[in-house]
C-alpha cells in the first residue's frame, strides 16, 4: 500500500504539470466542441466560446451577455484520475494505458458536460434582469444546484468511476 | 471492459449514494443546524493548530484571520464533500453492514484530521507564498482529498473483502 501511496503522489505531481501546462491548448478542444452542445439551447443558441488562457468567454453578436467561465476550475479532476491510474500495478502497461485512454475520453465527455452545466447556471441566476427574463426559478435552482453537484462531487465522482470500471473490468485486470 | 454483475452495482448504488448525501448536506436547515456549526469547529481546531505552532491568528465563525491574511471557510473546504464520497462508496461496497459503518466513520475522522492539515497549510501558502495559494487550494489540495478517500477505501475494502479489493483483481 506504501508503494501505491508513492505512485498516487508521483501521479499526482505529474497531474499538476500536464493540467497547469496543457490547459490553455486544452480549452481550445473543449470550447468549440462545447459550443455544438450548448446551441441544443435556444437562449444560448448565438452564444460563441471563445478559449483564453485558462479562462473560456462567452461571447455574442446579439445583445447576450457576456460571461467568462473559469475552465480550468471544471477540469481539474484530471490530476486526480492520472494520480489513480499510476496506483495501478505495472502502470506503464498496456493494458493500463488503455483504460487510461479510454477513462480520458470519458473525462473530456464529462468537462464538455461541466461547462454546459456551468455555463446554464452562470445564465440562470448571475445574469440580472437576462436571467430573470429567460429562466424561471425551477430552471434556475435546477442549473444551480447541478452546477454544485458537478463542481463538489460530481467531478471526482466520474474520475473514481472511470477508473474504478477500467481498472476491474474482466479486459483490464485479465 | 465488462464488469461483474457485483461491481456494476457497486457504481450505480456509490452514485446514487453520492448525490443523496450530498443533497442532504444542502438542505437549508442541515447547513443551518449541521454544517455551519461544524465548520465553525473546524476553524477553531485549525486556528488553534495554527497558534500552537507560533502563528497568531484569531477566529471568528468559520473566518480564521492573522494580520497579513485571511480564510473564510466554506462549503467545499469543510472536508465533508470527501466524506460523503468516502462514506457513498463504503456503503454501497459488498461488505457486513457493521464494517461499512465502521469504516465510514473511521474515514470520516482520518479525512477532517487530513482537512486541519489542508487548512493550516493553505493559511501558511497565504502568508508566505501567495502566488501559489490558488493552486494549491484548487487543484492540489482537492485531489489529495479525494485522493485519500479513495486510499481509505481501498485500504479497507483490502481488509473486508479481500478477493473484491483492486491489488487482487
Amino acid at each position: 500500500m506504501l508503494l501505491r501511496a508513492l505512485r498516487f503522489l508521483a501521479g499526482l505531481a505529474l497531474g499538476v504539470c500536464i493540467w497547469w501546462a496543457a490547459t490553455p491548448a486544452y480549452n481550445h478542444v473543449l470550447a468549440p466542441s462545447t459550443q455544438l452542445l450548448l446551441h441544443a439551447d435556444r437562449r444560448l443558441a448565438a452564444a460563441v466560446l471563445v478559449p483564453q488562457e485558462r479562462k473560456i468567454f462567452v461571447t455574442s453578436a446579439t445583445p447576450l451577455p457576456t460571461a467568462t467561465m473559469p475552465a480550468d476550475q471544471l477540469t481539474y479532476n484530471v490530476i486526480l484520475l492520472l494520480a489513480l491510474f499510476a496506483t495501478n500495478d505495472r502502470p506503464w502497461r498496456l493494458v493500463n494505458l488503455r483504460g487510461l485512454a479510454i477513462a480520458l475520453v470519458i473525462l473530456f465527455v464529462s468537462h464538455c458536460i461541466g461547462l454546459i452545466i456551468s455555463i446554464e447556471s452562470t445564465y440562470a441566476v448571475r445574469q440580472g434582469a437576462w436571467s430573470e427574463q429567460h429562466y424561471g426559478d425551477a430552471a434556475a435552482n435546477f442549473w444551480l444546484t447541478a452546477e454544485l453537484v458537478f463542481r463538489i462531487v460530481g467531478m471526482f465522482g466520474v474520475v473514481f468511476a472511470s477508473w474504478w470500471a477500467l481498472s476491474h473490468s474482466k479486459s483490464v485486470s485479465t | 471492459m465488462a464488469l461483474a454483475p457485483r461491481q456494476t452495482r457497486f457504481l450505480i448504488v456509490f452514485a446514487v449514494l453520492l448525490i443523496a448525501f450530498y443533497a442532504f448536506i444542502t438542505i437549508g436547515w442541515v447547513d443551518a443546524h449541521v454544517v455551519l456549526p461544524f465548520t465553525a469547529a473546524l476553524a477553531r481546531v485549525s486556528g488553534a493548530a495554527l497558534n500552537l505552532i507560533h502563528e497568531p491568528v484569531h477566529v471568528d465563525g468559520t473566518v480564521i484571520a492573522g494580520s497579513r491574511f485571511a480564510v473564510d471557510i466554506r462549503g467545499g473546504c469543510n472536508g465533508l464533500e470527501a466524506v460523503v464520497f468516502v462514506c457513498a462508496a463504503m456503503l454501497a461496497f459488498h461488505a457486513p453492514l457493521r464494517k461499512r459503518i465502521i469504516g465510514a466513520l473511521a474515514a470520516a475522522v482520518i479525512l477532517e484530521a487530513l482537512n486541519v492539515i489542508r487548512i493550516v497549510s493553505l493559511y501558511l501558502l497565504g502568508v508566505y507564498h501567495r502566488s501559489v495559494f490558488e493552486t494549491f487550494h484548487l487543484a492540489v489540495w482537492q485531489t489529495l482529498m479525494f485522493g485519500a478517500a479513495v486510499f481509505l477505501f481501498l485500504i479497507w475494502t483490502s481488509r473486508v473483502a479481500p478477493r473484491d479489493a483492486p491489488s487482487s483483481t
